[in-house]
C-alpha cells in the first residue's frame, strides 16, 4: 500500500516536472560562480551583479559551489557555464590557481572571464577590492586602536581561503615594525558560530589580549559576540572587513571597533559592466579595477554612504 | 586420565579417532564441563545427547577449537592437539557444521564448496578458475546424492537443506575425516531430514567419523552406533544406541526417573471472554470464528506455514485483519498495535525469543519489567527496589536458573524462554497467547512450561497455545482446533482428542482429489 | 516429548512462501533494473528541460566530472562488499593532493604521481589495522581517519594550495584522447581493473565471502584480517588516484579536496545496490550509480538549482536507495 501511494506521488511529481518544459530564455545569459552564497560578502556582490545585469538586459546565472572546500566542485560550475554557452562568466575563485585548466578552455571558446572580486592570472580582467589592500588597511585600524602598540590575536578565516591569506600577509607585512604583538592565530571556516568558540577560548587564554582582528564578518562578528558575551565591550578591541548589518549593529553597540568595509555591491555592478564591455569588445581602460575600501568606526559610522557597500534593507 | 566409567573405549587398546579427554572447562565460578571423555572413531556415527546447558555446544566448541579446555586435551589418533580455532582443527581433518550455516550468499554453490582452497589457473593461486571449481563441486555433491543441486547456482537461493550439503560438501572438498554436526536437522523437513540422515550413513560407510548432537532422541537412536548422555556437564554414560530408548536417554538427562512431563488437566468451565468471528486476511487465513472461556487452554494444531501464527499476530494488533471482529468481554475491539492490546490485557510469547521477546543485552530484570504493563515498570522511573522484590518473586515461581542480573543472552534457551513468560505474567494479563512455547529448549524446561501455562489458566487467564508438538497440545489443552491452509478444519475437544484425525484435518488444505475428500467427509 | 510428532507435524513439502516470494523476486529485480530505468528516465528529464544537456561539451563535462567520483567509488565498492565502509575517501583525496604536488614540485610529475598512491596505500592500509587489529568499528576507524587526514593535508601544505604545478600535469586533466577525456578514461581501467579483480581472482572472491558470512569465511580458513586489510588498501588506491585526477583539474595541491566525495560515493555505490551489509553487489551497477549521481549533479548545475537545494536532493537519494536495500534484506 505505502508503495502503491510512493509510486504514485512520484508520477504526479514527474509529471508535474515534465510540464514545465521547454521553456527558452531569449536573453543573452552572463555566468557567475561563487564558492559560497551566504554571508553578507556574497550576497552583496550577487546584489550588485543581478541589479546591473538587470539593468543591461541580461540574463543571470548564479552557481555556487557550497563552500571554499569544494574547489573541484567550482571549477565543474565553470564547465557547466560554459556548457550553457553563457557570454562570459564572473569568477570568484575559492582558489585562484585552480582555475587555470578550465580557462583554457573558456579562451579556446571565446569567453571572457572577469576576476569578480579578486584578480587572478589567465582571466581578461577583474574588479576587485585589493585583498592586500584590505589587509593594509586593516593594519592601519589596529595602529589606530593600538596608538602605543599592545597584545593581539586573529581569527584568520578559511585556511584554504586565498583572500584570508592574502589579507593576513599584507596585514603582518604592515605592522612588522610597529610595537603590536600577534598572539594567537587561529584558521577556521567563515562562520559566526565557529568564530565565537575560537574567540571564547582566545578570550580564557589571553586575558591581556586587547585587539582581535577578523578576517572578514564572519569570524569578526564572532569575535564581537564572545567579546559582549565576557562583558569586554571597549575593553577588548575587535577589528574586521566587510560591513555588514550584524557588524554595523554590533558596532552601534560599543562591541565592535574599527571596520574595513568593502564596497562590495560596486564590486558586483563593476564586474558586470566590464564582462559587458568585453562581450561587446570594448576596450578596457584597465584590466584590474581596484575599489577602494572604506575605514568605518563608530564615529563615521552614520556619515558613510551604504549603498555601494550592502544591499538595501528590507 | 582415563574415563572413570566402563565405556568400550578402554577395551579397543590404542584411541583412534578424535577424542576428549579429561576435558573441564569453567566460566567464570561455573564448571560447564567436569572431567569429560568422549570418542569419536573412524566409520561411527556418535550421538551427543542433554539438556541445554548441559554443556554439549561447549563441548563441541572445544573439540573444533573454538575454545581451550582449562584441564585435559583433544587428541587426534592419541595425540594431543592444540586447536586454536575452528579453522585450525579443520587442517586436522575435524569440521564443524554449525546451526549457523557457514554459507556465503552471494558466491556459487562452487566457489563456496571451493571456498579457502579455490583451484586457480596461475602457478602463484591468484586467479580463480571457475571450470575446476564446478568439476570439483559436481562430483563431491555426486557423491552425496546432492546433484540436483547446479553448481553454479548462486548459494543465496538454496534451501537450508541445501546449504548444509553444500556445507558438507566443503569439508568433503578438504577430505574431512572429522564431521561434528551441531542440531543438522532443527530447521528441516521430515524429507529433509531422512535425506541427510542418509548422507549421514554414507559418510559413516565411507569411513568418516561423526558426532552428531541433536535434541531429536529418535533421531539420534536412529542413525548413532554410540550414545553420549552429557549432564549437569559431566559425560554419564556412553552406551550402544541398539540397546537404548528414548526413555531411558531423557531419564540419563535430567539425572531421575522421568516425572510426568504434562500436569494432570484441570477442567475448566468460565463464561467466554474471547470470541472471535469471521477474522480474515487473505492468504494468511481466512474466516476464522472461536470462542475462548475464562481458565481455557485452546489448542492451535496445523501444519508451519497453515496461518496459526499469522491469527495470533492478528488477534494481537500485529498485522490487523482484513475481514472480522474480535469481541473481548463482549466488547468489539480491533486492536492497532501491540500496545492496545497489552492495555487490554492481552499478552503474546512468541517462537522467536530472541527477535520478539528479549533484548538480548538487557538483564533477566529489566527484561522482566520491559513491559509497559509490568507493577514497578510503569512510569518514567525505574523503581530498582521493587523490580529487585518482582522479579525474585516471578524467579521462584518458575524456577528460573542463572542470574537475572547479566544479560539474558547468557540464559539458557529454556530460561530465557521462562524470563519471556514471566515478564507477560507480571502484567497479570487476562488472554495469552503462546506461540511454540517449547521449541528448541530441553525436557526439564518444557515440563516446567506446561506448568506454568497450567498455573496461569488456573488464576484465570485465557490461553491460545500454538504448537508443533502434538503430544504437547494434546497433553494440556482443554480443546484444540486444527488450522490448514488459513482455515478452521477440525475442532475437538479433549475427550476425543485423536491424534490421527488431527494429522488429517492439518492435511487437509493439501489433498486436492475429491475421492480423498468424499473419504474424508465419510 | 515425542519426535515423530514433530517430524509429523513440521513443514511438509508444500511452498508456503510463495507470497513473500513474488515481492521479494519483484523487489530483486526493482533492485537490479530499477537504477538504469531510473537513470534513463533522469537523462530524458533533463535533455528535455534543457537543450544544452544532450551537447557534446556537456556530456564531456559529465565525464570530466564524474571520472573522480568513479575511481573513489571503485574503491568504496570493495570496502563495503566486505560490510565495511570508508569516510576517509575524501581526506585522503586531500592528502593525497597535496603531497602529490609537493613530490611533482621536487621529483618530477612520474615520481611525484607515484609518491601520491603510495600514500594512498598507506592510509588504506592503517585503515585497514585499525579496523582489525584495533577492532575499531569501520564508521568510527574512517571517520576518526578523516579528521587525522585532513588535518594532516592542512598542516603540510600549511593551509594554502600547492601550486606551481608544470602545465604537463594540469593539461592530464584536459587532454583528450579521440574526444574521450583522459580522467575518464583512467576511471573506466580502473573500474575493469576492479571488476577483473572482484570476478576472476581468487582474493576479489574472498572479499564476497568475508562480506557476505564472515563466519564461513573464518571457518573455511580465510585470512580475514589480511583481506580487510587489502580492501581498505585498495579503497585507499582508488581514492588516490581520484586525487591525482582532481589535482589535475585544479592544477595545484588542494588541501581541502573532496569534502563531499565520502557521501557521494557512498550514494553511487549504495544506489548501485550494492548492500551496506555486505557481500552483494556489482562494479557496473556502481558504474550506473556514479553515472546517476554525476548527471543529478550537472542536470541540476544546468538547470540552475542552488548547491544548498543539490545537496539536500544528493542525500534524499541515498535515504531512498538504503531504504531498497533495508526492504531486500528483510525480505531476503
Amino acid at each position: 500500500m505505502i508503495m502503491t501511494k510512493f509510486c504514485q506521488t512520484a508520477a504526479v511529481l514527474t509529471i508535474a516536472l515534465f510540464a514545465g518544459a521547454g521553456h527558452t530564455i531569449a536573453a543573452e545569459k552572463l555566468g557567475a560562480s561563487l564558492p559560497l552564497t551566504q554571508g553578507p560578502f556574497f550576497t552583496a556582490q550577487i546584489y550588485g551583479m543581478t541589479e546591473e545585469a538587470k539593468k543591461l538586459g541580461y540574463d543571470l546565472v548564479v552557481l555556487d559551489a557550497g563552500g571554499y572546500g569544494k574547489v573541484d566542485k567550482q571549477v565543474s560550475d565553470v564547465e557547466n557555464l560554459l556548457a550553457q554557452k553563457v557570454k562570459a562568466v564572473l569568477l570568484n575563485p575559492a582558489d585562484p590557481t585552480s582555475f587555470v585548466g578550465v580557462l583554457n578552455d573558456a579562451k579556446s571558446n571565446h569567453v571572457p572571464v572577469v576576476g569578480a572580486g579578486m584578480p587572478f592570472a589567465g582571466t581578461d580582467g577583474s574588479v576587485s577590492p585589493s585583498h592586500c589592500e584590505i589587509g593594509k588597511a586593516l593594519a592601519e585600524g589596529a595602529k589606530a586602536l593600538l596608538p602605543n602598540g599592545g597584545q593581539l590575536a586573529a581569527l584568520v578565516g578559511p585556511a584554504a581561503g586565498f583572500w584570508a591569506n592574502e589579507r593576513w600577509r599584507c596585514f603582518k607585512e604592515q605592522i612588522a615594525n610597529t610595537k603590536i604583538q600577534i598572539v594567537a592565530e587561529q584558521a577556521s571556516e567563515p562562520d559566526a558560530a565557529v568564530g565565537l568558540s575560537i574567540a571564547t577560548d582566545i578570550l580564557q587564554r589571553f586575558p591581556t589580549v586587547q585587539v582581535l582582528y577578523g578576517a572578514d564578518d564572519t569570524v569578526g562578528v564572532g569575535a564581537a559576540r564572545a567579546v559582549q558575551a565576557n562583558s569586554l565591550c571597549g575593553k577588548v578591541k575587535v577589528l574586521t572587513a566587510v560591513l555588514g548589518d550584524t557588524t554595523e549593529e554590533l558596532m552601534k553597540a560599543g562591541c565592535m571597533d574599527y571596520v574595513v568595509a568593502l564596497q562590495v555591491v560596486e564590486v558586483g555592478r563593476r564586474s558586470v559592466d566590464m564582462a559587458d564591455k568585453l562581450i561587446k569588445g570594448g576596450k578596457l581602460e584597465a584590466k584590474d579595477v581596484v575599489i577602494p575600501v572604506v575605514p568605518v568606526t563608530p564615529k563615521n559610522l552614520s556619515s558613510i554612504d551604504l549603498s555601494t557597500i550592502r544591499p538595501p534593507a528590507h | 586420565m582415563i574415563s572413570a566409567h566402563p565405556t568400550n573405549d578402554q577395551v579397543r587398546g590404542p584411541p583412534s579417532g578424535l577424542s576428549a579427554v579429561g576435558i573441564s572447562k569453567r566460566f567464570g565460578g561455573v564448571k560447564a564441563l567436569t572431567e569429560v571423555d568422549l570418542s569419536i572413531r573412524p566409520g561411527e556415527v556418535h550421538g551427543l545427547v542433554g539438556e541445554n546447558g548441559a554443556g554439549k555446544s561447549t563441548l563441541i566448541r572445544i573439540l573444533s577449537g573454538g575454545l581451550k579446555p582449562d584441564e585435559g586435551s583433544v587428541q587426534l589418533d592419541g595425540i594431543s592437539r592444540s586447536y586454536s580455532s575452528p579453522a585450525d582443527s579443520r587442517k586436522d581433518g575435524v569440521v564443524t557444521i554449525f546451526q549457523e550455516l557457514a554459507i556465503v550468499p552471494e558466491l556459487t554453490v562452487a566457489e563456496n564448496i571451493v571456498l579457502g582452497a579455490e583451484p586457480s589457473f596461475d602457478r602463484f593461486g591468484l586467479t580463480l578458475s571457475r571450470h575446476r571449481a564446478n568439476l570439483i563441486a559436481e562430483s563431491v555433491l555426486r557423491r552425496l546424492r546432492g546433484d540436483a543441486i547446479d553448481p553454479r547456482r548462486r548459494a543465496g537461493t538454496l534451501s537450508v537443506a541445501e546449504r548444509q550439503l553444500v556445507e558438507i560438501g566443503r569439508a568433503i572438498a578438504l577430505d574431512a575425516q572429522f564431521f561434528i554436526m551441531d542440531e543438522p536437522t532443527a530447521s528441516l523437513s521430515p524429507r529433509e531430514s531422512n535425506a541427510l540422515l542418509d548422507v549421514v550413513r554414507k559418510l559413516r560407510s565411507e569411513g568418516k567419523a561423526i558426532l552428531f548432537v541433536s535434541h531429536h532422541l529418535d533421531e539420534v537412536l536412529e542413525i548413532s552406533d554410540r550414545v553420549t548422555v552429557l549432564r549437569g556437564g559431566r559425560a554419564v554414560t556412553t552406551l550402544p544406541a541398539k540397546a537404548a530408548t528414548s526413555e531411558q536417554l531423557i531419564e540419563l538427562m535430567i539425572g531421575r526417573p522421568m516425572e510426568t512431563l504434562y500436569p494432570p488437566r484441570l477442567p475448566c468451565s468460565g463464561p467466554p471472554v474471547l470470541r472471535v468471528r469471521n477474522l480474515s486476511r487473505p492468504p494468511s487465513f481466512e474466516d476464522i470464528s472461536f470462542d475462548l472461556h475464562r481458565g481455557e487452554i485452546l489448542g492451535f494444531a496445523g501444519l508451519v506455514g497453515a496461518g496459526r501464527t499469522e491469527i495470533m499476530r492478528a488477534i494481537f494488533g500485529l498485522e490487523p485483519p482484513h475481514r472480522g471482529t474480535i469481541e473481548l468481554d463482549g466488547k468489539t475491539v480491533a486492536f492497532r498495535s501491540p500496545r492496545q492490546a497489552v492495555r487490554a490485557g492481552l499478552a503474546f510469547v512468541s517462537e522467536d525469543r530472541k527477535g520478539d521477546g528479549l533484548v538480548a543485552q538487557l538483564s533477566g530484570r529489566e527484561n522482566l519489567v520491559l513491559t509497559a504493563a509490568a507493577e514497578g515498570g510503569s512510569g518514567t522511573v525505574v523503581r530498582r527496589a521493587s523490580i529487585r522484590v518482582l522479579s525474585e518473586k516471578i524467579r521462584q515461581q518458575l524456577h528460573i536458573r542463572g542470574s537475572l542480573d547479566l544479560p539474558v543472552a547468557g540464559l539458557s534457551g529454556g530460561n530465557q524462554q521462562k524470563v519471556v513468560i514471566g515478564k507477560w505474567l507480571l502484567g497479570h494479563p487476562r488472554i495469552m497467547i503462546f506461540d511454540e512455547p517449547t521449541r528448541g529448549i530441553d525436557v526439564g524446561a518444557k515440563a516446567e512450561v506446561y506448568r506454568t501455562i497450567q498455573k496461569a489458566s488456573q488464576d484465570g487467564a485465557s490461553i491460545l497455545l500454538v504448537s508443533s508438538e502434538l503430544s504437547e497440545l494434546i497433553h494440556v489443552a482443554h480443546r484444540i482446533l486444527v488450522i490448514s491452509g488459513g482455515r478452521i478444519t477440525a475442532e475437538m475437544s479433549s475427550d476425543d482428542f485423536d491424534e490421527k484425525e488431527i494429522l488429517k484435518a492439518a492435511f487437509a488444505a493439501h489433498l486436492s482429489s475429491a475421492a480423498t475428500e468424499a473419504e474424508l467427509r465419510a | 516429548m515425542s519426535a515423530q510428532d514433530r517430524v509429523d507435524m513440521a513443514k511438509p513439502e508444500v511452498t508456503t512462501r510463495d507470497h513473500g516470494a513474488g515481492v521479494g523476486r519483484s523487489l530483486l529485480w526493482l533492485q537490479n533494473a530499477g537504477l538504469p530505468i531510473a537513470l534513463v528516465v533522469l537523462v530524458l528529464f533533463f535533455s528535455i528541460r534543457s537543450d544544452l544537456f544532450l551537447t557534446v561539451q556537456n556530456l564531456r563535462n559529465v565525464g570530466l566530472q564524474a571520472a573522480a567520483l568513479a575511481a573513489v567509488s571503485c574503491g568504496q565498492t570493495i570496502v563495503i562488499l566486505t560490510s565495511g565502509l570508508d569516510l576517509s575517501v575524501g581526506a585522503t583525496v586531500a592528502l593525497v593532493s597535496v603531497v602529490s604536488a609537493l613530490a611533482i614540485n621536487h621529483f618530477g610529475m612520474a615520481a611525484g604521481i607515484l609518491c601520491g598512491i603510495m600514500t594512498g596505500a598507506v592510509i588504506g592500509v592503517i585503515n585497514g589495522i585499525l579496523i582489525t587489529w584495533f577492532r575499531v568499528f569501520p564508521f568510527i576507524a574512517t571517520l576518526a581517519m578523516m579528521s587525522v587526514l585532513s588535518g594532516l593535508a592542512l598542516s603540510i601544505s600549511g593551509g594554502t594550495p600547492i601550486t606551481g604545478l608544470p602545465p604537463e600535469f594540469t593539461s592530464l586533466a584536459y587532454t583528450r584522447v579521440g574526444g574521450v577525456p583522459l580522467p575518464l578514461i583512467v576511471s573506466v581501467t580502473v573500474l575493469v581493473l576492479v571488476f577483473l579483480f572482484l570476478h576472476y581472482l581468487r582474493l576479489g572472491r574472498h572479499m564476497y565471502a568475508v562480506g557476505g558470512n564472515r563466519q564461513a569465511a573464518i571457518l573455511s580458513g580465510l585470512n580475514v584480517s589480511a583481506i580487510t586489510v587489502t580492501a581498505y588498501a585498495m579503497c585507499s588506491l582508488c581514492a588516490a588516484v581520484g586525487a591525482i585526477i582532481l589535482s589535475a583539474r585544479v592544477g595545484s595541491g588542494q588541501p581541502s579536496l573532496g569534502g563531499s566525495l565520502p557521501l557521494e560515493s557512498v550514494a553511487a555505490v549504495v544506489l548501485g545496490g550494492v548492500s551496506l551489509f555486505g557481500g552483494r553487489g556489482s562494479i557496473f551497477q556502481v558504474a550506473v550509480g556514479v553515472a546517476f549521481v554525476s548527471i543529478l549533479s550537472n542536470g541540476l548545475n544546468l538547470l540552475n538549482v542552488s548547491s544548498y537545494t543539490q545537496m539536500m536532493i544528493v542525500g534524499g537519494t541515498l535515504i531512498v536507495a538504503v531504504t531498497f536495500d533495508q526492504r531486500f534484506v528483510a525480505r531476503s
